[in-house]
């Protein structure tokens, strides 16, 4: 050292914090060390190939999608939801990832699940559904299957009370002192089988509300206060990622069928499918078909961004909105923060009564009745086409739900069967405006053949739903190919991992599991077995023939637990693989 | 001297290496996790392992500064390499980490997205990289320190991993995703090389090993000017912390008396103190010459 100044300094130094520098230089090696290995594990997004035409539909099953039940983060949740619509599209009826949802949100999100046709919904990137689940405060608490087993064990009737699957880290119930295996019986004094009754309980609180949960806990029963909280910022991020209603405005992503029908240039943007009256959004002049192209400087490409620029902007500040209307840019000012009136509930719908009846693309339409207005808290004099029955795809895949009211086809008003009867009767691709309870949206109706992401399908859709619906009831068992000998376990999306088979005599609603096995023997088993339709996560071509070969019907590219498996297959949701 | 301020640009060298080493790594730091970059994080340990050699000499300055006690009677100028050892062993690990993880995402074909602003970080390292070093030769030169102009040139070096860093996030943002990775799996390499380098030679001082032959020459040399000394029987010398310590037994007159030895210990002493541009403790014994 020749530096004679850093010496003064240094000899006014004291001896312990000399120590201090390489001790923190090293800390912060350390922690630079953990960032470099947390770098590595950053996945990019899955990339967007949706013009390239589909292999086979085994592979367009396999796009990743994100069934890590144990995550019970609000974060992953948000991802989860949001891939679906770029990479999926509405092709894949068998994407239900149960196991995602309960973790984190917990609440209104359940009755997503039971929701029999929202599978297609997330395809379809329209995640109006998911509204309410802001709303109800959280407990963080995960349920799944009680097995029998442990029911038994615990001294428990099969079917009562909820087990806990997971308890979120930090969550009130957490802090309550409820674990993973509980089992909740009761849920502020009222006894809960289901986990649509947690939500909605939860639904009538708000946060800082205390609700006593009993629990069973190891064969004794003990009770919990849990003080609820909002959902912490990271949940309610989620919520609000998958909240397409902005300041009034309902948005959602653009798909193929879109780009084609408002003549886009291209599939970036969020597109504008309704205006609440007097919002601020129509206010600002937002209007029905706008695509949000900028949301200030910067351009926008799909509802997850735009929310999360939403969400980064300060409250009460004003952003330039550039606007795609019919073939123009349109400049919108816009103060962001300003809350949207609320529209009324939905009472409960009745059956329809039906005047008019006809069907389209897999659903029963009715003309809608005053009736109907009514009863489905519409603004009176709407007039449409109701959707009395979703039967199966098309109209399943693409996101239509019973009570869903058509008010328009490609931008022709159907206020009645003979308008809607016109509309649809070229049908090459639609996009359909609908009423679902308070949300506008569109769905979009792929042409014959080709998915809403405009990726073509190797056979036509509608001779394809026919095969498949001819081919049923078959005889023989159910066989579904699972990570574990259970029957609520996940379908295996690896068959080089030694998978289970779980097989289902529907007859006699049993099933019986083989032990694990190695790829090559599935063959094998099957024709041991009697089986003749085969549920997968996805199958080598190789191996599909062999066992096609045998007669097997084989459903691959099916996402969730076996028990889901067997739900979608006797609701004829299923696809099977064919064309290889 | 050209200017009158080059004195004191040169007293600042130091300071500014510091300064300028701690914002470098802050700026990697920051811009390699923010910008997903592999190579820029291993860079921004690299630069820290240069932070840590002068905060261990820093550390060994101040501790060979306290005096000796009884328990050690020879001081504690040694310290200074148990814990440059230890430092650098430690870095090592963490360069072999950094060198398997880059290997490991290479092989595995891992995708990083990396953001331009690793690219921005890499060089605003080089820019400052590049002003130390002129500052540092420029002060050198002026002041007439070949030392101060080596030493600058021997960090200019730092540099090349710098520009291989921003060469490999270049490349993969255009699409060669391999190169970051890559950068990082050889700036790792350099850090064990540095490691292997003062472990080396922390290892060596620890064992007292024999300083350059110059040095002990030069202090024979200073020997020869002491007018009373007869000759060199020995002379030894040895890293010490920030000391050289030399041991040199001499020849003098056998008539010489104690109270002369004294004033000769003393003039040889400054002589070998003079021959050499740093700190010494220099250790004399004395012995009667005889022309036999």
């Amino acid at each position: 050292m020749k530096k004679p100044n850093i010496r003064k300094l240094i000899s006014r130094m004291d001896r312990g914090l000399l120590w201090l520098g390489p001790v923190s230089v090293l800390a912060f090696v350390v922690l630079l060390t953990v960032m470099y290995g947390w770098v590595g594990d950053i996945v990019p997004p899955t990339e967007e190939s949706p013009e390239t035409p589909e292999i086979s539909l085994a592979n367009q099953m396999q796009v990743p999608v994100p069934t890590n039940g144990q995550q019970a983060g609000g974060g992953q949740l948000a991802n989860g939801g949001i891939q679906f619509p770029a990479g999926i599209g509405g092709g894949q009826i068998q994407l239900i990832d149960n196991p995602t949802f309960p973790a984190g949100i917990g609440n209104g999100q359940i009755q997503l699940i039971n929701n029999p046709t929202f599978s297609a919904g997330i395809g379809n990137g329209q995640i109006q559904l998911i509204n309410q689940a802001i709303q109800a405060p959280y407990v963080g608490l995960s349920f799944g299957e009680l097995a029998a087993a442990v029911a038994r064990e615990l001294k428990l009737e099969p079917g009562t009370g909820l087990y806990v699957k997971a308890v979120v880290v930090g969550s009130p119930a957490e802090k309550a002192g409820i674990r993973t295996g509980d089992v909740v019986l009761e849920c502020d004094h009222q006894k809960v089988n289901l986990q649509d009754q947690v939500g909605v309980i939860l639904k009538t609180k708000k946060a800082g509300d205390v609700i006593k949960l009993v629990v069973n806990r190891g064969g004794k029963i003990q009770s919990f206060h849990i003080k609820l909280q909002n959902a912490p910022n990271g949940l309610v991020q989620a919520a609000a990622t998958q909240n397409p209603n902005w300041m009034g405005a309902d948005i959602q992503d653009i798909d193929a069928v879109m780009k084609l029908q408002f003549k886009l240039p291209d599939k970036n943007g969020v597109i504008v499918s309704h205006i609440t009256a007097q919002s601020p959004a129509q206010t600002s002049g937002l209007k029905s078909g706008d695509v949000i192209s900028r949301f200030g400087g910067t351009r926008i490409r799909d509802v997850k961004q735009l929310q999360s620029l939403i969400l980064a902007a300060q409250p009460g500040s004003q952003v330039q909105l550039t606007v795609f209307r019919s073939g123009q840019y349109v400049t919108l000012p816009m103060i962001l923060g300003q809350q949207a009136p609320t529209a009324p509930k939905i009472p409960f719908l009745g059956p329809a009564d039906v005047a008019i009846e006809g069907a389209w693309i897999g659903m029963d339409v009715a003309e809608l009745s005053a009736n109907d207005v009514s009863s489905l808290g519409l603004p009176a004099g709407t007039s449409g086409v109701l959707v009395a029955d979703v039967e199966g795809p098309p109209a399943s895949m693409v996101g239509f739900q019973v009570s869903d009211v058509i008010t328009a086809v490609n931008g022709e008003p159907t206020p009645d069967m003979k308008s809607f009867a016109a509309a649809t009767q070229k049908q090459t691709g639609a996009v359909v405006d609908v009423i679902r309870g308070e949300k506008h949206l569109f769905i979009s109706v792929p042409p014959p053949g080709f998915t809403q992401q405009g990726t073509k399908i190797k056979t036509g859709l509608d001779s394809k739903f026919k095969q498949v619906a001819a081919a049923r009831p078959i005889d023989g068992y159910l066989a579904i190919l699972t990570v574990s000998p259970e029957i609520n376990a996940a379908v295996t999306q690896n068959l080089t991992n030694s998978p289970y088979l779980v097989i289902v005599d529907l007859q006699k609603d049993s099933y019986a599991v083989t032990n694990a096995f190695s790829q090559t023997m599935i063959s094998e088993l099957t024709r041991q077995y009697n089986v003749k339709a085969l549920v997968c996560g996805n199958i080598s071509e190789q191996t599909a023939q062999s066992l096609s070969a045998n007669g097997v019907v084989i459903y691959s590219g099916v996402v969730g637990t076996a028990l889901e498996a067997i739900g979608l297959y006797q609701s004829n949701s299923l696809l099977a693989m064919q064309g290889f | 001297m050209k200017y009158r301020a080059c004195r004191k640009c040169a007293d600042s060298v130091g300071v500014v290496n510091v300064v300028g080493n701690i914002l470098m790594i802050l700026i990697k730091g920051y811009m390699g996790v923010v910008g997903q970059s592999r190579g820029l994080i291993a860079d921004a340990v690299h630069s820290c392992a240069d932070l840590l050699a002068t905060l261990v000499m820093i550390i060994g300055l101040k501790l060979s500064d306290r005096e000796e006690d009884a328990d050690y009677p020879y001081g504690y100028g040694k310290i200074e390499y148990i814990v440059s050892i230890i430092i650098y062993l430690f870095l090592m690990v963490i360069a072999a980490f950094i060198i398997y993880e880059g290997i490991v995402s290479i092989v595995q074909g891992r995708k990083v997205i990396i953001c331009w602003s690793a690219a921005w970080g890499a060089i605003i390292a080089i820019v400052i990289n590049e002003l130390m070093f002129r500052q540092s030769v420029c002060a050198g030169k002026q002041i007439n320190s070949p030392s101060m102009v080596a030493k600058a040139w021997e960090s200019r070096s730092d540099v090349y991993a710098s520009i291989a860093v921003l060469i490999g996030i270049i490349g993969a943002k255009l699409g060669f995703h391999f190169m970051d990775p890559l950068a990082a799996a050889v700036v790792g390499v350099i850090i064990i090389k540095i490691c292997i380098e003062y472990i080396k030679e922390s290892s060596l001082n620890l064992l007292d090993k024999a300083p350059e032959e110059e040095i002990l020459v030069n202090a024979t040399k200073a020997l020869g000017t002491v007018e009373t000394v007869r000759g060199v029987k020995n002379i030894f010398a040895r890293e010490l912390g920030q000391y050289m310590e030399f041991e040199t037994e001499l020849y003098v007159s056998a008539e010489t008396s104690v109270s002369q030895c004294e004033t000769i210990k003393k003039n040889v002493k400054q002589a070998i103190a003079d021959s050499i541009d740093r700190k010494t403790i220099v250790k004399v014994r004395l012995f009667a010459f005889s022309d036999s």
